[in-house]
């Protein structure tokens, strides 16, 4: 049985060799297999890498000319729009060219330039506008220094001279002339950040409002009615900055009304206790737009106006005003239509700055106007046979003679006691009455002079 | 600027106004004034109220006006003579030392001599 055996030996161990074979086979089969899916999908992200960083390019170049455009936009367009909105605001400053497609920090790094350039300009212009404050405000106040001592001098001058009228005309007219500059140098003083000058003591409103209207070519032009209790006066310290806001606006209100028309002032004290300086002229009035310029500059938040923002011819008059407001605390308002259809000007001054100034120790100037009416008396005077012995007695009542003996210069009543001004009224000339009169004023006269004389001559 | 002496506020020309050219000097210090009665015109300034009111119930000269209003004595001679241009004011030029009666009422030596030499030369004549 050994014979049939051994093919089929021989065969069971070729079939065994096979299957070996065959699954060797099999698994390096299944290995490339393996292999080669690895290598595609190798391939395919490489391929993906490639198409992903082609874009990617494409992106940055893209983003780059969006860049340069807006750099170039920024240099030829936003920059010199820059440079006007900072002159005036009116002038737009333009935004980016592509703004929804710019990345936010491209935004924010082109913004930054523009921030950054214009505080660069600002803070340089500060510091050469506080240069040319500081040089234009040493030389005023120098110049005012000595204006005020050729003031004294032409004062002492006119007290000393009472020879030819052509003299004294002349002195009053340099005196004028020396007025008006010295309120010029004064307010340009005043607009580069000086104080007034100096101090007055108390003084009364109607004396501060004309003397402040003397300061100005054509006074004679500006009506001043009181309307105020004579005894109101203004603090010391606050006393030259309303006087030269005062001079400003009445100098606006001649100027642009014509030569021949008045600018009306007129005093009143409110009820809440605030003075009322009001100025209307009947020039054209303001255009809105110059209105609110005008609003802006002398409320009291312009105290930083610099010399470059004053305009050209410059507008110090209301820069002025607008820093005397800020450090004195009175109030201005130039926004109202005067009665005529010009400028309606009021400058407020709060009960804090006002005073009340004893009449008899400091009786106000002939040269200020009194109150015509007493401000309560809107009504019909009492009967006129009666009035004049009233006001006699009060007069006297209020004023007695000194104890010396001599006669009181007579005052006109308090306010509220008359109906009015007295008018002077016709006195038929009386011969005895002048020769009485002439004849004592005579002999006083000799009596005073002749002690020596007669002994001579007897 | 020290302290107690005080700026001028009112400058002696608002009292005689803007006027044009000057008028001539016509009234001397010791002029009299006294008020005509005529009314004041608009272009008068307060001052101008005030001097007509001192001298209405009587009459000063132009220096003592300038001395009551506290201004210099030329601008008291200046508004004076404003207001005589403007027949506000009547002037009277004072009499001379020897047109006044003596103390015993009866006229000076001086005179006397005056009015006889006067009247002998006109008999010489």
């Amino acid at each position: 049985m050994t014979s049939p055996s051994e093919p089929a030996i021989v065969l069971g161990a070729m079939t065994v060799v096979m299957a070996v074979v065959a699954l060797l086979l099999a698994l390096s089969r299944r290995k490339q297999m393996r292999r080669c899916r690895e290598m595609d999908a190798a391939l395919k992200s490489a391929e993906a890498r490639t198409r992903s960083a082609e874009s990617r390019t494409d992106d940055a170049e893209a983003r780059e000319d969006r860049f340069r455009a807006e750099v170039s936009h920024l240099v030829s367009a936003r920059l010199p729009a820059l440079k006007l909105n900072l002159i005036s605001s009116h002038h737009p400053v333009p935004g980016l060219l592509h703004e929804k497609k710019a990345g936010p920090e491209d935004a924010e790094l082109l913004d930054s330039v523009l921030t950054k350039v214009s505080e660069m300009v600002l803070t340089e212009r500060r510091r050469v506008d506080a240069a040319a404050r500081a040089a234009l405000r040493g030389a005023s106040q120098d110049s005012q220094a000595l204006s005020y001592r050729l003031q004294s001098e032409l004062d002492a001058l006119q007290r000393e001279f009472t020879g030819s009228r052509q003299l004294t005309h002349r002195m009053l007219a340099a005196d004028h002339l020396n007025e008006q500059n010295l309120r010029l140098i004064q307010r340009t003083a005043i607009v580069c950040g000086a104080w007034p000058g100096h101090v007055r003591k108390d003084t009364y409103v109607a004396e501060l409002v004309t003397g402040a209207s003397s300061r100005l070519r054509g006074f004679d032009r500006i009506k001043i009615n009181s309307r105020i209790a004579s005894n109101v006066g203004i603090v010391g310290r606050a006393a030259e900055p309303v006087a030269v806001a005062c001079a400003e606006l009445m100098a606006n209100a001649l100027e642009h009304s014509r030569d021949d028309l008045a600018v009306d002032v007129s005093l009143i004290q409110t009820g809440n206790g605030n003075v009322s300086i009001t100025v209307d002229d009947a020039g054209k009035g303001m255009t809105a737009e110059a209105a609110a310029r005008g609003v802006r500059l002398v409320s009291a938040d312009s105290k930083d106006v610099m010399l470059t923002e004053l305009g050209d011819p410059p507008s110090q008059g209301f820069v002025a005003i607008g820093r005397l407001v800020a450090d004195y605390g009175f109030h201005v308002s130039v926004d109202n239509p005067s009665p005529y259809g010009g400028v309606r000007a009021v400058v407020t001054i709060p009960p804090n700055l006002l005073a009340s100034i004893d009449e008899e120790a400091e009786p106000p100037s002939a040269m200020a106007p009194q109150p015509p009416v007493a401000p309560k008396a809107e009504r019909r005077p009492p009967a006129a046979t009666e009035t004049p012995a009233a006001d006699d007695e009060k007069s006297r009542a209020s004023a007695p003679d000194s104890a010396d003996g001599l006669p009181q210069r007579r005052r006109r009543g308090p306010a509220g006691s008359t109906g009015g001004l007295t008018v002077p009224s016709y006195r038929a000339p009386d011969p005895e009455r002048s020769r009485k009169a002439w004849s004592e004023f005579q002999d006083g006269l000799e009596s005073g002079r002749t002690g020596s004389d007669s002994e001579e001559t007897q | 600027m020290s302290r107690g002496h005080q700026r001028r506020l009112l400058p002696a020309y608002l009292a005689t106004g803007a006027g044009g050219a000057p008028l001539p000097t016509t009234l001397d210090t010791l002029t009299a004034l006294r008020a005509s009665g005529l009314p004041l015109a608009a272009y008068h300034t307060p001052v101008h109220h005030r001097v007509v009111e001192l001298v209405t119930d009587g009459s000063l000269t132009a220096v003592e006006i300038a001395a009551y209003l506290g201004l210099p004595a030329s601008v008291g001679l200046m508004l004076a003579e404003q207001l005589v241009s403007d027949g506000l004011l009547k002037a009277s030029v004072p009499v001379p030392d020897a047109l006044a009666p003596s103390r015993a009422g009866r006229p000076s030596m001086q005179l006397m001599e005056e009015v006889l030499s006067g009247l002998q030369s006109l008999r010489v004549a």
